[in-house]
């Protein structure tokens, strides 16, 4: 990945090449709810928090989400420390409801809005 | 040369001051301490709290608790209050008619107009008429907007929908002609098919304008005159939005009922008055200054004002037992505001602004049992203890060792329970008088209009500024400045207003109010008990019933550590030409410990 920023406000999105679409489709109809526009790029094989992390670098919107080949989803901030992710799903703990959250919060750091509840919405779906 | 300690038992904390007093009579202040009161004001469960503010205070001084000669105890005032609040309208929705919503991204753009459909009867739609589709959670943002294209380009006139998802900008972005979209409603049930509606969606930044006007809606409606009448309270409720659903059902109808609040009878010591709860604060408080001193206050049996003043009436009688026939109202305080309830038959949760009367009230009761506390205390210590004087009087005592005061003199204790006064004349006479309303009315007023449902929220509000949390890395307080931090602050608090209890202690406010909002409701709260009390109780305790005759009034008490009540009550009395603020109790105390070093004093 290039350190470049790109001068375009988006929210990357770095995901892994042809995997986990049915989360990228709940992640990107959570940011265009919010009405805040993405970039997806595809990678080979990477985890989740360290794909965040770099498409938060990236963008000049400073946050970015991530992906991993596994399933887990993560959404980084630039100015967060680099293992600590603003919010974690694991592949396991995800569903659409829960990934959807992702996206529209990752949209609400943005917005200066306060985020939805990804503890409590688990707790009311299951 | 012996050593005494002044204890003053107040409501919330018991204070002591610890002096020597020096054969010539000199007073030397040694310590003071401050402990949580154990129990009820009065009671023996007070004990505790007094031996431990005593050991406090006596290892502050350094010296052993056997080195005190003398416990001197105040003669505690016996008066408690309560309060209690009453909504006196209601907004009821019957047949649900409408649907005031204001989601956070509403979808599309304009007003629309058609009969409600669901959105799976889109296909077999073969009529000509305009069509508001019906979107429940079963249906997802693909399907929905694919349903609605294809219904289009067969010729329907689709002028709206009504979203149950908060999927109305998935929806609009994916359709060829742009209708208004509400989202998040939650009891799409509930949404009555084959019913004409109308949606509107104003532009981000801005109002709607058709459905928050009476006029537009009987525009939208065809409204008869008299119907336009009735649908004023649903346009009311609309102001503001940027959003809304007007649904019209044959029955359909929107009451504002004012509920029978009844009337306060008010019993002074010579004549006696009515006055109907619907006047308002305004005109019960005029009421009851013309009749002061008061004798018992009852209301009207059957109707809601007669089951609050039972209320109060019975909590007083079980918390000091007494008989309730014993249980005199000496005091009231009546307070308009204004309460978020939620309407009766609404579809998505919504909130209207009821008006509610608050009353607070004042009890005096028999002599508290103070003689069996000195006799325990001095039991248990093996110190000799006395009751010592009367709690004004001693107040008055330790207020005028505040640097710069001078008589004639007047305090203002303000309490948790009851607002306070006593003076003391050029010629040491002294007069005091206890008002209904103080810090606990406060609270009850941020938590009802506020709509918290949560007391122990309410009074941090009440008794810390308020941040909004900007970023994940600062915090922009309420006077504008701004604090960073070091570490991100944890999600949950982002983009919240904070309460800023400390340094690094903030509570988040899960309400939605706006930090202004919030401010405002504290503040106005404050003014409405606190500052009009200050008034009441000096006109009541000056000589004239002119409160220019004080010239200086001091702050005591718990609430004038508050960090805007003092300086609020300040700027009032300034506009009277009187010196007032916090006290400072021996130069050094604040306005903590008058009491106690009065008992000090006045040996």
């Amino acid at each position: 990945m290039e350190n470049i920023r790109s001068i375009k406000p988006y929210v990357g999105i770095a995901v892994v090449d042809d995997k986990n679409l049915e989360i990228i489709k709940e992640i990107t109809a959570g940011l265009e709810e919010e009405g805040v526009p993405w970039e997806l790029r595809k990678f080979v094989d990477w985890d989740a928090v360290i794909l965040a992390c770099n498409s938060a670098a990236e963008s000049i919107l400073q946050v970015g989400i991530g992906v991993g080949k596994n399933g887990d989803a993560a959404v980084h901030y630039a100015r967060l420390p680099f293992t600590e992710p603003l919010f974690f799903i694991s592949y396991s703990d995800g569903n659409q409801d829960l990934w959807r959250i992702l996206g529209s919060n990752a949209a609400r750091l943005i917005k200066g809005m306060p985020f939805r509840q990804i503890g409590q919405e688990k707790q009311k779906l299951e | 040369m012996t050593i005494i300690a002044g204890v003053d038992i107040g409501n919330s904390t018991t204070e002591v001051c610890l002096a020597e007093i020096k054969k010539n009579s000199e007073i030397v202040y040694l310590s003071s301490s401050i402990y949580k009161t154990t129990g009820i004001k009065g009671t023996l469960d007070n004990i505790p709290g007094i031996i431990q503010a005593i050991e406090a205070a006596s290892n502050n001084a350094q010296i052993s608790i056997k080195d005190i000669g003398l416990i001197r105890l105040n003669e505690a005032a016996p008066v408690i209050g309560d309060v209690a609040m009453e909504t006196i309208t209601e907004t009821i929705i019957t047949e649900s008619s409408m649907i005031g919503h204001n989601p956070a991204t509403p979808g599309g753009l304009g007003l629309g107009k058609g009969v409600t459909t669901h959105i799976t009867g889109l296909p077999e739609l073969e009529s000509l008429e305009s069509v508001i589709c019906v979107v429940p959670h079963t249906v997802d943002y693909e399907e929905a907007a694919n349903l609605i294209n294809r219904a289009t380009e067969k010729g329907i006139d689709i002028q709206g929908a009504i979203v149950k998802k908060d999927d109305a900008v998935l929806i609009g972005n994916r359709l060829k002609k742009k209708i208004p979209i509400i989202d998040e409603v939650a009891y799409i049930d509930q949404v009555p098919l084959g019913m004409l509606a109308a949606v509107e969606v104003a532009e981000s930044g801005q109002t709607i304008k058709a459905l928050s006007n009476p006029y537009g809606i009987a525009t939208v409606f065809a409204l008869k005159p008299e119907e336009t009448k009735k649908i004023v309270p649903i346009s009311r409720a609309l102001i503001g939005n940027r959003s809304a659903v007007v649904i019209r059902t044959p029955q359909g109808d929107v009451k504002e009922r004012t509920i029978p609040a009844g009337s306060l009878i008010i019993e002074g010591l010579r004549q006696k008055e009515t006055v109907d709860i619907e006047e308002g604060s305004e005109v019960i408080m005029s009421i009851v200054k013309k009749i002061t001193p008061l004798n018992d206050v009852h209301g009207e049996s059957g109707s809601n004002v007669g089951g609050m003043i039972e209320k109060v009436r019975n909590v007083m009688s079980n918390l000091t037992n007494q008989p309730r026939g014993q249980m005199k109202i000496q005091d009231i305080l009546a307070v308009d505001t204004i309460v978020p309830q939620k309407v009766t038959g609404g579809l998505a949760g919504e909130f209207s602004l009821e008006n509610a009367v608050g009353l607070a009230a004042m009890v005096k009761t028999n002599r508290l049992p103070m003689e069996q506390i000195a006799e325990k205390l001095a039991k248990e210590l093996g110190i000799e203890t006395v009751i010592a004087g009367v709690e004004a009087n001693m107040a008055l005592l330790g207020a005028l060792t505040t640097p710069g005061t001078a008589k004639p003199l007047a305090i203002l204790d303000l309490g948790g329970g009851s607002s306070d006064a006593a003076i003391i004349t050029n010629n040491n006479k002294t007069s005091s008088v206890h008002l209904a309303g103080a810090g606990d009315m406060v609270t009850m007023l941020i938590n009802t209009e506020l709509g918290l449902e949560n007391l122990h929220l309410a009074e941090e509000i009440k008794k810390y500024p308020l941040g909004k949390v900007e970023s994940l890395f600062h915090v922009r307080l309420e006077d504008g400045t701004v604090k960073f931090f070091d570490k991100s602050l944890p999600p949950q608090f982002f983009a919240r207003t904070v309460i800023i209890k400390g340094q690094d202690d903030m509570v988040p406010i899960q309400a939605k109010h706006s930090l202004e909002k919030i401010r405002a409701v504290r503040r106005e709260a404050k003014h409405k008990v606190f500052v009009i009390n200050a008034v009441r109780a000096l006109e009541q305790i000056s000589l004239t019933g002119n409160i220019r005759y004080i010239q200086y009034v001091v702050l005591v008490g718990g609430s004038a550590l508050d960090f805007e009540i003092p300086e609020m009550i300040s700027n009032a009395l300034a506009g009277y030409g009187i010196v007032c603020g916090q006290g400072n109790v021996r130069g050094m105390e604040g306005p903590r410990n008058a009491v106690a070093t009065g008992l000090v004093l006045s040996i």
